[in-house]
């Protein structure tokens, strides 16, 4: 990835938006973070409420060992503070389309095992759409700052059905994941309306 | 101790145990999400990946996050260790029981999940309604008083008696949890059979087939354009009136309609069953001067011919209505006369009372009220006995000279009645 140090001069140049169009669209998509961490924070504690204890005690440790076919985090907390604005925002971009895809595979597996949880299928679906709008609104944040974004995710969630343990562990590392994204991409949207003050 | 495993196990279906671990899993459990009976009895092993470094003796099991009594476990070999449940309850949620395999710091290895519970048993009380010969829902109970604790999955299914294929309805939990709606393709005077599927993890159960006749299940709307009205001044009299359900009408039918009615305050409804194919009705021996909901409903019956009673449609939506009242009033009666501010009578020097009733007998001597309030708003309360209607009244007014009585005009009393000006102008 390119170094984006130089952000303002670069948005000057090649942005077909105005600052001010650019910072607006900076605070909308700020609001929509606020919404997903409120949202995200939801579906985790109604997931687990389903999937019976252990996932549902306060305590819960899920083991270290990433699930199979399941990308972890990939930048951890210390270097993302670090990082320009650019290479934030691409990180995010890299995280957004994936999740629709993840939070869909959960909706599928949740359907089969727990099928009359209907409020949960309802919030698996809502984060999936939240996820693809907020996708849509850093690539155009990314394009207006002139910024290039990441490659579409591939298609890697075929293979066999997990047993139900591994649907629910599986499950869990994702609600967990979209919440842990919801957090940083709140931090980050907040600093970026800092730079960008309307 | 893949074959330890098949025999030890009763009452169960179970996968067998895969005999190969995916490069990553840390340990395995056999079974893998088996289903039982509830009280059978299952042993399960867990194999660690010999990567770890760990042993059979460093690992411990827990069921739904509480741990299992090690009097339970038995090594089986260097890496495995296994478990012996007995006389297990029904799941606890329906995704299934979590039996998951620790080692000794906690960490989870590995997890298999339990399904316990019962087949399914027969639908029973299948009962099912057509709105106006357009369509079918049928209703039915789950045959067991108790759970499964398995996830039941419920078909209704149908077809003509004589020919044609098995249908499957689409459209459930349209009347509650146990129903189903078909829209359309209904045929007539012909009998259709109807019976309901049930299926979990351990088995299926058919209900007894019913068979029935579109016509002979019709239900219909609610009658129209309910209306109740007092009956003149008949204190304990209303009368009700409405209209046929508008799409049965073309259809040869003789509809028996019901009302219901009850006080405001109570909950309790009387029902008048006699009430034939007429369009109106009069409820006698009502108390008078009290607030009724009233409601109707209509059945269908004879419809085509049918020798059968129709099915009751749904009530109206109740209508409300009181019965009038004579007699004392409870608690004061106020009536209020308005002037203008510095004319005309103070509290200090007024009284009033009713003085004439328009249309309807009248009682002893008024007693008076006292007014209250400035000039301009004078509120005049009192315990009169006046039933409602247009009243006189008549001021007493404090004067130089002494009292002097006013007759004023016409006001309607219940309670703010409202004289419109000052009866007299000061002269």
């Amino acid at each position: 990835p390119v170094d984006h140090a130089n952000l303002l001069s670069s948005a000057s140049s090649s942005s077909s938006l105005s600052q001010q169009e650019v910072a607006t669209k900076i605070k909308q998509t700020h609001r929509l973070t606020v919404l997903l961490k409120h949202c995200s924070e939801q579906l985790l504690a109604e997931y687990v409420r389903h999937q019976g204890e252990p996932f549902s005690s306060p305590d819960f440790q899920p083991p270290a060992v990433a699930v199979p076919g399941l990308p972890s985090p990939s930048v951890p907390p210390e270097p993302w503070q670090a990082l320009s604005d650019g290479k934030r925002l691409w990180h995010l971009v890299a995280a957004y389309t994936t999740l629709p895809g993840l939070l869909g595979s959960v909706l599928r597996q949740q359907a089969e095992l727990n099928p009359l949880a209907s409020e949960l299928h309802r919030q698996l679906e809502a984060a999936a759409r939240q996820c693809r709008g907020l996708a849509g609104n850093l690539e155009g944040i990314m394009g207006a700052l002139g910024v290039p974004g990441p490659p579409p995710p591939s298609s890697s969630l075929g293979g066999p059905p997990p047993s139900a343990f591994l649907a629910k562990m599986s499950g869990y590392h994702v609600c967990r994941l979209h919440r842990d994204w919801a957090m940083r991409s709140h931090e980050a949207l907040g600093l970026l309306r800092t730079k960008y003050p309307l | 101790w893949v074959d330890i495993l098949r025999i030890a196990l009763n009452n169960g279906k179970h996968r067998p145990p895969p005999l190969v671990q995916r490069p990553a899993d840390p340990a395995v459990i056999s079974p893998q999400d088996p289903t039982l009976v509830i009280g059978s009895s299952l042993i399960a092993a867990c194999s660690v990946n010999s990567d770890l470094h760990l042993k059979a003796e460093d690992l411990y099991w827990t069921l739904n996050g509480r741990r299992l009594p090690p009097e339970s476990y038995k090594v089986l070999n260097g890496t495995t260790l296994s478990v012996a449940l007995a006389n297990l309850n029904g799941s606890r949620q329906q995704s299934g029981d979590n039996l998951v395999c620790h080692s000794r710091d906690g960490s989870i290895l590995a997890g298999s999940c339990l399904y316990v519970g019962l087949p399914p048993e027969k639908p029973v009380n299948i009962t099912c309604w057509s709105k106006n010969m357009k369509d079918l829902t049928c209703k039915w109970a789950p045959g067991t008083e108790g759970e499964t604790y398995l996830h039941t999955n419920y078909t209704l299914k149908y077809k003509l008696r004589w020919y044609g294929r098995d249908n499957t309805c689409q459209e459930y939990r349209t009347a509650g949890q146990y129903s189903c709606h078909i829209p359309k393709d209904l045929a007539l005077f012909t009998p259709y059979e109807i019976w309901v599927e049930a299926s979990n993890r351990l088995g299926v159960a058919v209900s007894e087939v019913v068979m029935l006749d579109i016509l002979d299940v019709v239900t219909t709307d609610p009658p129209a354009d309910v209306t109740v009205s007092r009956v003149g001044d008949l204190e304990d009299q209303l009368s009700v009136r409405w209209s046929s359900p508008p799409a049965l009408k073309d259809f040869l039918f003789q509809a028996k309609y019901q009302i219901q009615y009850r006080v405001e305050e109570s909950s309790e409804w009387k029902v008048v069953d006699d009430v034939g194919n007429q369009t109106s009705c009069r409820l006698a021996g009502l108390r008078p001067g009290t607030v009724y909901f009233v409601q109707v409903r209509c059945n269908p019956f004879g419809i085509y011919g049918s020798k059968k009673a129709g099915i009751w449609s749904d009530w109206s939506n109740p209508t409300a209505a009181s019965t009038p009242r004579s007699g004392e009033q409870h608690g004061p009666a106020a009536i209020t006369m308005v002037g203008e501010e510095g004319k005309g009578p103070s509290e200090s020097s007024t009284l009033a009372r009713p003085a004439g009733h328009r249309g309807g007998d009248w009682g002893n001597v008024q007693p008076w009220g006292i007014c209250q309030g400035p000039s301009s708003q004078l509120i005049c309360m009192g315990h009169w006995r006046a039933g409602p209607g247009i009243l006189q009244w008549e001021r007493l007014q404090q004067g130089a000279s002494g009292w002097q009585r006013v007759l004023g005009p016409w006001a309607w009393l219940p309670g703010g009645a409202w004289a419109p000006s000052w009866w007299e102008r000061a002269r």
